[in-house]
């Protein structure tokens, strides 16, 4: 009875699997869809041709089709990747800070190997001239004396024992290229127009900081003070790390957990702190009208889809502009379709902006100021692109990464943009990614301006 | 097609035992076999299966040939044209580039050949082919005079893509008449599923956890880790691969030859290769190792003899000098084995045979891992604690923090893996065999489990899809 039952069970699973498999060809999508938790698409049935079988591919893009199509295919992965970390004792510190694709990232320092600065308590109790916010020449000599004592610098962490663990590394050689790129921007400028510069860390570096609050009393930046001594007349330099240190110790939720990105408070807080230093008086973010999403998993759950992370889900907090608004897609200088501000329809980052749309994009916030400006940024400009709206007639924005801009599509270089759309200052607003050191800042900056 | 695939688990497979079982005549059962086993080479390789078919074809017109021939001069030169025509597609595709560049910078040649494609599964179907060949000439089986059934021998899928490899006198009754009664089936089915659970639950994760790891050369740890855990992978991969290919023979009536039987446990580097791919150690001691005089003719000899079937082994593996290396690296072992290190090895305690072997065996994959030499030597010594840096021979240090991450990440994994590789099932089974309704209930249990195993496989194949793009994004 048991052999006939043991029979019976492998006999099923022939069977289940045959009916599994037609239900799948018979029933299962077979168009090409976007997914937006993949951002990819994800296959359909392959045509069948000659020249494919020959050439060998339709084997794999079967197979791609039948797992990509697959039935309840999103419960599949979370169960799949639950089980596989029921192996791992990694701590949800340790998840977060997990790298969410294999881009570059500037030598990052793990808190093992990272070098420890243990400072005497004589040595922590900085004298008040040194605290002291100093003035712009000052700060350049500094800098200078920065430059002149290494070949690298970095972005350090201050634990509350005094000890310090560097968490970023980036070369001299890095920072004298980033700032000939600026330069190079900068001279395009009429006579007084400005350019900010701001390198925003990614979530995966500021969790260090903001969810550690008890034992991480602060952190520093020696790059920025580097940048500033090599950079125009015209350029001023912002530290993230400044901007937000004393929010984070204050508990604000400027950074998310669980996607690489800052929230809009935080894009409001760089975007206040760059207009403040160009002398705005800014609007109070409570003026802002609000909206909250909550339960929001963004792209560090969405890489290894952790369960552990779920509990750490997001608040996407999202603030609407104070007068109506509108957005278009630019190419040549010309606008060419409207695109939506706030995209009410999204449930993750790509609210802000409905996502990035190259080659150049234009927001008209209402306002008559007489000023234009271009912010040249990555997808951390998405959500500080609004809160410049106030301050300037037009905010164009371009982000040369590759899947959204191109020479083709934008049909002229940026010294013709500026030239075109008046633009009067510009705003450099790029992550870590795609900041110090990257071909973003190295290449494609310099490819692209004329 | 591999068989840890949607396209084989949910349509290939079950198509085709459909189809299979419909006939009860074996002739139309091979006829659907040699179909199935031809469109499931064809399916990813369209062009090869006529590498494949010339192979078999050139090893069937001779032995046609030679069994014609009367005189034995005639009949040995016959027999020497159908291995040299057999051989050359795996000659050409596999080693010509790897020759011919080691050859060209000889006579100042600047250019390099480039590799041709390689036809999937090349080593394993001709290794089939010759083994008939060679049979055949022996005398040692009848030749098959039906073209069709040669080819579904060397072309029947269950162990066409990656072994073992089947000889012809093991299958060549069965090719005529064979049976699947419900043990068969139920039995070849359970072996199957274990084979897919090691595959696709094991070894592809094993494959994960190698991918985190840093390079080998990080530390002491990076490089013992990264050994250990390709040990690991490699051996759940390929037995894995047996499993199904053996428990798929079962279903169809054929009984395949054991391939692995836990290598790890081994006491001797010899004993190793006896319970590791035993199919193609059983391959080059009857092809290889006896013609050449095997050990009967004095211990330099046997010495040459096991050099020249460990050279060959491993370049069986692949055309590069690590893989030479490789094999050699246990030529010289076994060799010493037989010789000079005999005596000792008898005395030495079976558990300091397991760990002096185990060593052995991980310095061994190194050789096999690292396809640059520059790479395969900074891990020996980062083994060994050394590491160059700038010329300067300093310590590797014991652990980095990214092999403690990989640590933390898979933590207890490895240590299951290792466990599974020793033989705790059949000890469990043998235990079991005195008590009949024990032993059945344990069966039913036993099948329940690979149900699940099976499910969670199929799941994790579509899970590995799950590929964002995530900076690329907003």
């Amino acid at each position: 009875m048991r052999r006939k039952l043991t029979f019976l069970v492998t006999f099923w699973w022939v069977i289940l699997c045959g009916a599994l498999g037609a239900c799948l060809l018979l029933f299962a999508n077979k168009q090409p869809v976007v997914s937006n938790d993949e951002n990819r698409t994800l296959s359909g049935m392959p045509g069948f041709s000659i020249q494919i079988i020959k050439e060998g591919s339709f084997d794999e893009s079967f197979e791609n089709f039948l797992c990509d199509q697959f039935f309840l295919r999103g419960d599949i992965v979370d169960l799949s990747n639950t089980v596989k970390h029921l192996f791992s004792v990694l701590t949800t510190d340790e998840l977060l800070r997990e790298e969410s694709e294999e881009a570059f990232v500037p030598a990052l320092i793990e808190a093992d190997s990272a070098i420890e600065e243990s400072e005497t308590a004589d040595q922590t109790q900085t004298s008040p001239e040194t605290q002291a916010e100093p003035e712009e020449t000052e700060s350049r000599q500094a800098a200078a004396a920065v430059s002149a004592s290494g070949d690298s610098v970095g972005v350090w962490l201050d634990h509350s024992d005094g000890s310090r663990t560097q968490l970023l590394s980036y070369s001299s050689e890095d920072v004298r290229k980033a700032a000939e790129s600026i330069n190079d921007y900068a001279a395009l400028l009429p006579e007084n127009g400005r350019m900010n510069v701001l390198f925003v860390p990614r979530a995966q570096t500021v969790n260090r900081f903001a969810l550690h609050t008890d034992t991480e009393s602060g952190w520093s930046s020696d790059v920025e003070p580097m940048l500033m001594a090599d950079v125009s007349g015209n350029v001023t330099v912002f530290s993230a790390y400044d901007i937000f240190k004393e929010p984070i110790r204050n508990g604000e939720y400027v950074y998310f957990r669980t996607d690489h990105h800052w929230t809009a408070r935080g894009a409001y807080l760089a975007a206040d702190a760059m207009l403040k230093e160009a002398g705005y008086q800014t609007i109070p973010l409570a003026d802002y009208t609000e909206k909250s999403m909550e339960g929001y998993l963004g792209s560090i759950y969405l890489h290894g889809r952790n369960a552990k992370l779920k509990e750490l889900a997001d608040t996407i907090e999202v603030f609407y502009p104070l007068l109506p608004a509108k957005s278009y897609r630019v190419s040549n200088a010309y606008k060419k379709g409207e695109l939506p501000v706030i995209d009410d329809t999204q449930t993750n980052y790509l609210v802000f902006l409905g996502g990035t749309h190259g080659p150049y994009r234009l927001l008209e916030g209402g306002y008559h100021t007489g000023r234009n400006m271009l912010l040249i940024c990555d997808s951390f400009g998405n959500s500080i692109a609004p809160f410049f709206l106030p301050y300037y007639d037009n905010v164009y924005l371009v982000d040369f990464r590759d899947a959204y801009y191109s020479r083709e599509a934008a049909e002229a270089g940026v010294a013709e943009y500026v030239k075109r759309c008046d633009i009067s200052d510009i705003y450099l607003v790029l992550s870590e990614t795609n900041g110090i050191g990257t071909n973003y800042i190295n290449r494609i900056m310099p490819y692209n301006i004329n | 097609m591999v068989f840890s695939s949607l396209t084989f688990l949910l349509l290939f497979l079950p198509a085709m035992l459909a189809v299979y079982f419909v006939y009860r005549n074996i002739r139309w059962r091979n006829i659907a076999l040699l179909i199935g086993s031809l469109f499931f080479y064809a399916w990813g390789e369209p062009v090869f299966v006529l590498v494949m078919a010339g192979v078999t074809l050139s090893v069937y017109a001779g032995t046609l040939a030679f069994s014609a021939t009367k005189s034995a001069a005639a009949k040995k030169a016959l027999f020497a044209i159908t291995l040299i025509v057999s051989l050359g597609a795996l000659l050409y595709f596999k080693y010509a580039a790897f020759f011919v560049n080691q050859i060209l910078p000889i006579f100042n040649g600047s250019e390099k050949m480039q590799s041709p494609l390689l036809p999937i599964g090349i080593s394993f179907f001709t290794f089939q082919a010759i083994s008939y060949a060679v049979d055949a000439y022996r005398g040692n089986v009848r030749v098959q005079k039906n073209y069709a059934l040669l080819l579904l021998y060397v072309s029947c899928f269950p162990q066409l893509i990656a072994g073992p490899i089947v000889q012809y006198s093991d299958i060549e009754y069965e090719l005529k008449s064979r049976q699947t009664t419900l043990d068969d089936f139920s039995g070849g089915m359970r072996r199957f599923a274990l084979g897919l659970c090691k595959k696709v639950l094991i070894a592809n994760l094993l494959g994960e956890m190698l991918s985190s790891l840093p390079q080998a050369d990080a530390s002491v740890a990076a490089a013992w880790l990264t050994s250990a855990v390709f040990a690991l992978q490699i051996y759940f991969d390929f037995s894995a691969y047996s499993d199904m290919a053996i428990g798929l023979g079962r279903v169809l009536g054929f009984r395949y030859q054991e391939n692995f039987n836990y290598p790890y446990i081994a006491r001797s580097v010899s004993e190793f290769w006896r319970r590791w791919h035993i199919s193609l150690g059983r391959f080059f001691r009857e092809y290889v190792y006896f013609p050449l005089g095997g050990s009967r003719k004095g211990a330099n000899r046997t010495t040459l003899n096991l050099l020249v079937v460990w050279t060959l082994t491993g370049l069986w593996h692949g055309a590069s000098w690590n893989f030479i290396l490789w094999g050699l690296y246990y030529g010289v072992l076994i060799a010493l084995e037989h010789g000079a290190l005999k005596r000792t090895l008898r005395k030495t305690p079976r558990a300091l045979g397991i760990l002096l072997t185990l060593i052995a065996v991980l310095f061994g994959w190194v050789l096999f891992y690292q396809t640059d030499l520059a790479l395969c030597a900074n891990q020996l010594l980062a083994m060994l604690g050394i590491t160059l840096k700038s010329g300067t021979v300093c310590f590797a240090g014991w652990i980095d923090a990214e092999t403690r991450y990989a640590l933390r990440a898979y933590t207890v994994f490895p240590l299951v893996a290792a466990v599974l590789s020793l033989p705790i099932l059949p000890s469990i089974e043998r235990a079991m065999n005195h008590r009949l309704r024990l032993q059945r209930t344990a069966n039913l249990l036993f099948t329940l489990a690979l149900t699940a195993g099976v499910l969670l496989s199929i799941f994790n194949l579509v899970a590995d899809s799950y590929n964002p793009f995530l900076y690329f994004r907003f």
